[in-house]
């Protein structure tokens, strides 16, 4: 009785998800072989490819699976996915296309748990340290309703990890601050049935935790909207979020016109044996295509410039990523020529499947 | 409200980069060596040997965050510990560091 209408809308965010392949027993439909075939295969080229870069792959595996744990489907009520069902439109803005799949099926839905995606969490949830958040505040954005915008980007889904202090519970809502180290905010988590009150009996002062909320109204209401706040128990998170708040950073700051030769080398160890790697186009190939005067005018290769059109900011924003066939019109060539190359950038871990065999996604940010 | 307030921030740093907030508020992840006359000594996730005053008992083989003061270029007075167990990626946590002093990006740690 008790739902707070802020709550109501944000649920599709949190609406639940298939049960996560690897601990769930194999199901026979092949929609769900075909999202447990998505949610595995991000990880895939990583494990396959781990040489020299297992470093930043170890956080990232183990952030998976403690994600895993604590947003699983039976966190949330009758009521709350009821709520979902009831208001599908109502998905916090995205690119994506809707879903042939249902609801419940929507590997978008998964990667509201940060599953799938690497570093965006899903539509709209932005890692964030909480001086980001209030410099973009000093900034001027938020004020009277306007949406925040941090780095440029209008985020109003946030994740955030951080040290809990001044936990104050009361009937409907229980409150709290966070900190990162960066700064303070504090949250309020609306409780309204027993889940909640498990979700934050569970968190105590003095723990690390990691939150997804809303700024939506913090500028006047001077905190936060926590939708779900989980303790960390593998510290490798903590590391893990810092570093995807400084990447998700540097990708939407950066130019959004840059060469795929360039790399960044002043930016940390991590990213540039990527950055490197991904500049080195390959030098076996059948048939040099014809340079479009779409790419950077300058002659790369063919396979390069299939790779190019993954690295579109609009396509590395899209969440099921780009179809096979839209690179065959673009290129003016056989979808099979364009397989070609898509097939050699998997096996290289530069790109992955999403929804189905013919949608890929850049596997890096530029 | 979200605190402008920067007294209570505390910069992630290793060994190296300890010296570059002497007197400030840091915070670091070293692993738990041993305790003597009252200090605890870690090694930090660059192999630099750091003193922390005021530390909780640490955990043979386990990673400890430190929050504190920088005394000096090794040392931190901690004004909190917690145990971080034994699993913790020490190379992640160094480059972590390495970037919050990259003049590029650390306008988001720090």
């Amino acid at each position: 009785p008790r739902i707070c209408p802020r709550i109501s809308r944000a649920r599709p965010l949190l609406s639940p998800s298939p049960p996560i392949p690897t601990p769930t027993p194999p199901d026979a439909t092949t929609r769900r072989r075909r999202h447990q075939k998505r949610s595995v295969h991000p990880a895939k080229p990583r494990a396959e490819h781990s040489r020299g870069r297992r470093r930043e792959r170890g956080p990232a595996a183990m952030m998976f699976s403690s994600q895993v744990d604590a947003f699983s489907p039976s966190q949330f009520t009758a009521s709350q996915n009821a709520a979902a069902d009831s208001t599908p439109n109502k998905v916090p803005p995205s690119s994506h296309p809707p879903s042939p799949l249902p609801l419940q099926m929507d590997p978008c839905r998964c990667r509201s748990f940060g599953l799938v995606s690497q570093f965006r969490g899903a539509s709209g949830t932005m890692p964030l340290t909480v001086k980001q958040i209030a410099d973009a505040q000093l900034a001027g954005t938020g004020e009277k309703g306007a949406p925040f915008v941090v780095d440029g980007v209008e985020t109003a889904n946030v994740r955030l990890v951080g040290m809990v202090s001044g936990k104050a519970e009361r009937n409907t809502d229980v409150s709290f601050t966070l900190d990162d180290g960066t700064g303070r905010i504090d949250f309020i988590r609306w409780v309204n049935d027993a889940a909640d009150s498990a979700e934050t009996a569970a968190i105590q002062n003095g723990m690390y935790v990691a939150v997804i909320g809303s700024l939506k109204g913090v500028q006047d209401k001077k905190r936060a909207t926590a939708f779900a706040v989980r303790p960390i128990t593998d510290y490798n998170e903590v590391t893990l979020h810092f570093i995807q708040c400084v990447r998700m950073h540097i990708e939407n700051t950066k130019s959004k016109v840059g060469s795929p030769a360039h790399t960044n080398s002043s930016v940390g160890t991590p990213f540039s044996n990527r950055l490197s790697e991904a500049a080195t186009p390959p030098s076996v190939k059948s048939n040099p295509a014809p340079v479009t005067s779409g790419t950077n005018g300058s002659e790369t290769d063919f396979y390069t410039q299939v790779l190019n059109v993954f690295r579109e900011p609009a396509n590395i924003e899209s969440d099921h990523g780009v179809h096979v066939d839209d690179i065959a019109k673009r290129f003016r060539l056989p979808a099979l020529k364009i397989k070609e190359a898509i097939d050699y950038h998997v096996d290289v871990g530069h790109i992955y499947s999403t929804i189905d065999d013919f949608h890929y996604k850049s596997a890096f940010v530029d | 409200d979200m605190d402008m307030d920067a007294s209570f921030r505390s910069a992630i740093v290793n060994g190296e980069t300890l010296k570059m907030f002497v007197g400030q508020r840091v915070r670091t992840v070293l692993k738990f060596q041993h305790t003597q006359g009252g200090v605890l000594v870690g090694q930090s996730t660059d192999g630099h040997q750091l003193t922390i005053r005021g530390a909780s008992e640490g955990r043979e083989s386990h990673y400890l965050e430190v929050i504190g003061i920088a005394d000096n270029d090794q040392s931190i007075s901690a004004e909190t510990c917690k145990d971080f167990d034994d699993n913790f990626d020490a190379d992640a946590f160094n480059g972590l560091c390495k970037l919050v002093v990259n003049g590029k990006v650390k306008e988001v740690l720090l």
